[in-house]
């Protein structure tokens, strides 16, 4: 009986090392929302139901706006707070908003479990990172951003990384639509992916939610101002990802001029 | 005495209770194609092969209708693609459908709304509908449940699929499980085409030359934007779109409304769900209200450009094609045809 003791300690030793490894530290989380909001210029962005004005010579009614950003991660803060990855893919379409309402209200993204901290900035990739574009629609379950077969071009083995649609009045007689008329733009390849930053400050506090707006300026996707180039709606009407002209101005504008930090 | 009466009771659909009949879980084994999005099955609506086998044939059952005269497949026969050839099909009393009937093919992988107006959301929503359509099936789901359960035979088949213990159990939720889960098993994806994708067969220099102006794949060919909308590999991108059928410079004056009469959206005021190419050359006629007869028709409309409303999406447009692409084009869209699989299902 007296060796008993001593034949338990390794159990104990062992027992009590699992159950050190078994704790976790708790970490405190919090949530972020991300709301997208659409312009055209000044002017909030919906689909179909409004007429804005191209360069003062022609006027367009839109359809769809849409884009996936990849690699989408919250920039930590020195040595205190880690950067957190939020979402490897995520698509963001205007396409469902079709009054001011909505236009004001955005399109929201919401995000879960976040350590709690304050964060210096977000980056994404505006597009399809090359190694989620190798992949299939048929790699994904249908509520995955990367199951819609309509934003993949099975010819090409690519997601289309954006997709601008409308219907302009280039003629000014007041109808949208006729021939030549026709706006569509499905662009994006992996050669054209890259990362974008905008600094801001967010915080994210224990079980509650922060939400920040994240604005997209369509017409910035479209002309550039500093430099007085644009989509030359009569010249290139339509563009799927055949005119390099078109599709590097157009991915180009959309990350780094057309999305920017909003109030 | 009585325990032999309890014996014959338990398994009699006579009386009620259905508890010794052998309740048949098997799973169905569905076969999907490599190429397609995993269906999204309800988890409480797996396939099993007795479930499958007793919606087949409530769905070829003309007792669902109010005068026993017209089951599902009248307007949906499987030699035509789950499709029926009118341009709006014959209901009870011979009421017309209101729009044209829609092939069923492919339909469990339907996952943005069903019917031509995407009004719902799931099978066994959808099949709720055309049993109690008065231009259709006109029936009444509780003279319907009384049926099943009178039935000599449905009782057994209830049991089997889905395990009740009483007849009283036969409901409107079962029958429209049953029927969804044949509908999902309605797959459509080994077509001549899909062969040629897999490398088993060449396409002739026509049906190839179809191939590249229908998803305007390089120069040399006419740009022909119908991939754009009938996307691989369903050859629907499952979308709404006004495709310019009507010529209309008020959104409220659509002769039908389609998507927007449901959702009262201007923008999707004459907007109709991009239906599948898969098995076209069986599907005719065409466009959700039969309009054109064949598919010489449905080209024509295309390389037109359509007629003029502020919705129309904007790749319907005027296309330069001679009668030679438009021959070619036709080539390509008869490779989707699965005749074998048509075959089977009969």
């Amino acid at each position: 009986m007296k060796h008993t003791p001593l034949f338990f300690i390794p159990i104990l030793l062992l027992s009590l090392f699992i159950t050190a490894c078994d704790q976790k530290e708790e970490i405190s989380t919090g949530s972020l929302e991300i709301v997208f909001k659409g312009t055209f210029g000044n002017e909030p962005l919906y689909m179909f139901g409004r007429s804005y004005d191209y360069r003062g010579d022609a006027a367009v009614k839109w359809q769809l706006f849409q884009f996936f950003l990849s690699d989408l991660e919250l920039l930590g803060s020195g040595n205190a707070v880690k950067p957190h990855m939020l979402s490897a893919i995520e698509s963001v379409s205007f396409g469902d908003i079709q009054s001011e309402e909505e236009a004001l209200e955005g399109y929201a993204l919401r995000f879960n479990d976040i350590e709690t901290g304050t964060y210096s900035g977000l980056q994404f990739g505006l597009g399809v990172a090359p190694e989620l574009n190798a992949t299939q629609p048929s790699d994904y379950t249908p509520s995955e951003p990367l199951a819609q077969v309509s934003s993949y071009w099975e010819a090409a083995s690519s997601y289309i990384y954006t997709k601008i649609e409308g219907n302009a009045d280039l003629d000014n007689d007041g109808q949208f639509g006729e021939d030549e008329e026709k706006l569509t733009y499905h662009l994006g390849a992996s050669e054209l992916f890259q990362k974008r930053t905008l600094p801001v400050t967010i915080d994210i506090r224990e079980n509650s939610t922060t939400s920040i707006v994240v604005n997209v300026d369509l017409l910035k996707a479209l002309e550039n101002t500093a430099e007085g180039t644009f989509i030359d709606f009569r010249q290139t009407p339509r563009d799927h990802h055949k005119n390099p002209d078109v599709y590097n101005f157009v991915i180009t504008q959309l990350r780094e001029s057309a999305i920017s930090i909003g109030n | 005495m009585s325990a032999v009466l309890s014996a014959c009771n338990a398994g009699d659909p006579g009386s009620g209770r259905l508890s010794d009949i052998p309740y048949e879980s098997e799973p169905y084994p569905l076969r999907e194609p490599d190429r397609f999005v995993r269906m999204e099955i309800p988890a409480d609506n797996q396939l099993t092969v007795a479930g499958v086998a007793l919606g087949k044939q409530l769905f070829f059952d003309p007792l669902l209708s109010a005068d026993s005269t017209v089951s599902c497949s009248s307007c949906h026969l499987p030699g035509r693609a789950f499709t029926d050839g009118q341009i709006l099909s014959r209901g009870v009393a011979g009421h017309r459908s209101l729009r044209n009937s829609p092939s069923l093919l492919n339909v469990g992988y339907q996952t943005e709304g069903l019917f031509w107006d995407g009004r719902v959301n799931d099978l066994e929503e959808l099949i709720v509908h055309p049993v109690q359509d008065t231009n259709e099936m006109a029936g009444d789901w509780t003279e319907l449940t009384t049926k099943l359960r009178d039935h000599p035979e449905y009782p057994l088949l209830f049991r089997k699929a889905f395990g009740i213990d009483t007849v009283a159990a036969i409901d409107q939720e079962l029958t429209v499980r049953a029927i969804a889960q044949y509908l999902r098993t309605l797959v459509s994806g080994n077509s001549r085409y899909d062969r040629y994708k897999a490398g088993e067969v060449i396409l002739t220099a026509s049906e190839d030359r179809g191939r590249r102006i229908f998803f305007d794949i390089e120069d040399g060919v006419p740009t022909s934007e119908c991939g754009h909308c009938h996307v691989e590999p369903l050859f629907s991108g499952l979308e709404y779109f006004n495709n310019g059928l009507d010529e209309v410079y008020d959104p409220k004056n659509f002769p039908d409304a389609g998507k927007g009469g449901i959702s009262g959206r201007v923008g999707e005021m004459g907007s109709f769900r991009t239906p599948s190419l898969r098995n076209v050359a069986l599907t005719a006629p065409y466009m959700h209200d039969g309009r054109f007869a064949t598919l010489e028709e449905v080209m024509d409309h295309y390389v037109s450009g359509g007629k003029y409303s502020e919705n129309v999406h904007p790749n319907v447009r005027r296309l330069d094609f001679s009668e030679r692409d438009k021959a070619d084009l036709i080539a390509f869209l008869q490779t989707l045809t699965e005749s074998e699989f048509l075959k089977e299902s009969n």
